[in-house]
């Protein structure tokens, strides 16, 4: 069984999606994942789910005699996973403080409202998640791999 | 599982970098006793704040399982700073 499936498969036996959004991600991997030709070469599909979120960046703008300053980061989709579950062990008053908080802030989003099955799809739709900003100095790219 | 070695290069005299290799394994090994004697505290603070103890340990294990491969580089010419997590 392709493992992505049974990735999904499991999420459903665990109660984190329900069969609709199962449904959903099962098609959206049938539509990823075409059908293996006969004696073709059938390497599993793995790079079907991102791993990592990849930020780099490269700034020429200032005073920099050696050379363009660089930044480079890479950030495993787990981490995103476990901090949206450490999320959900936040005690309800402190939510709502957070939430009131951000609201303060100017930011709409509600912690009670971010769950790991939705952070699933999220983390699926981003495999093809490009920002690629190139100006004469600075060059700024987003993606995932 | 959780990350086991990581590498820091801060800067210097400004300008050289110097890296240095830390292993995190035997950190855990070192701290296993610390978290044993906290352990009935953690679970008293649990129970306070409602929060289901073995869901809260697992969520925090997951946590430390998940900085395995974070790297976070910056190569400024005044300031360079790495850290990786293996």
């Amino acid at each position: 069984m392709n493992e992505n499936r049974k990735r999904i498969l499991d999420m459903l036996a665990a109660g984190q999606i329900n069969p609709e959004q199962a449904e959903r991600l099962i098609a959206a991997l049938e539509k990823e994942t075409p059908a293996p030709q006969a004696g073709a070469n059938t390497e599993p599909r793995s790079s079907a789910w991102p791993k990592y979120l990849r930020v780099v960046v490269e700034a020429e703008e200032g005073h920099h005699a050696n050379g363009p300053a660089k930044v480079n980061v890479r950030v495993p989709f787990q981490l995103l996973r476990a901090g949206v579950k450490l999320a959900s062990i936040i005690p309800p008053q402190a939510r709502m403080k957070v939430n009131d908080a951000l609201h303060e802030h100017g930011i709409e989003l509600d912690l009670n409202q971010i769950k790991p099955e939705n952070l699933e799809e999220v983390i699926y739709q981003l495999k093809d998640f490009t920002v690629d900003i190139d100006d004469k100095k600075n060059k700024v790219r987003v993606f995932c791999e | 599982m959780i990350p086991a070695s990581s590498t820091a290069a801060f800067p210097i005299r400004r300008r050289r970098r110097f890296p240095f290799w830390i292993p995190i394994l035997p950190v855990w090994l070192l701290t296993l006793p610390i978290v044993l004697m906290l352990a009935p505290l953690v679970l008293i603070a649990c129970l306070y704040l409602r929060v289901p103890p073995f869901h809260g340990v697992a969520v925090y294990w997951q946590l430390f399982n998940s900085l395995r491969c974070l790297r976070i580089e910056v190569n400024d010419p005044r300031a360079s700073t790495s850290i990786r997590i293996f």
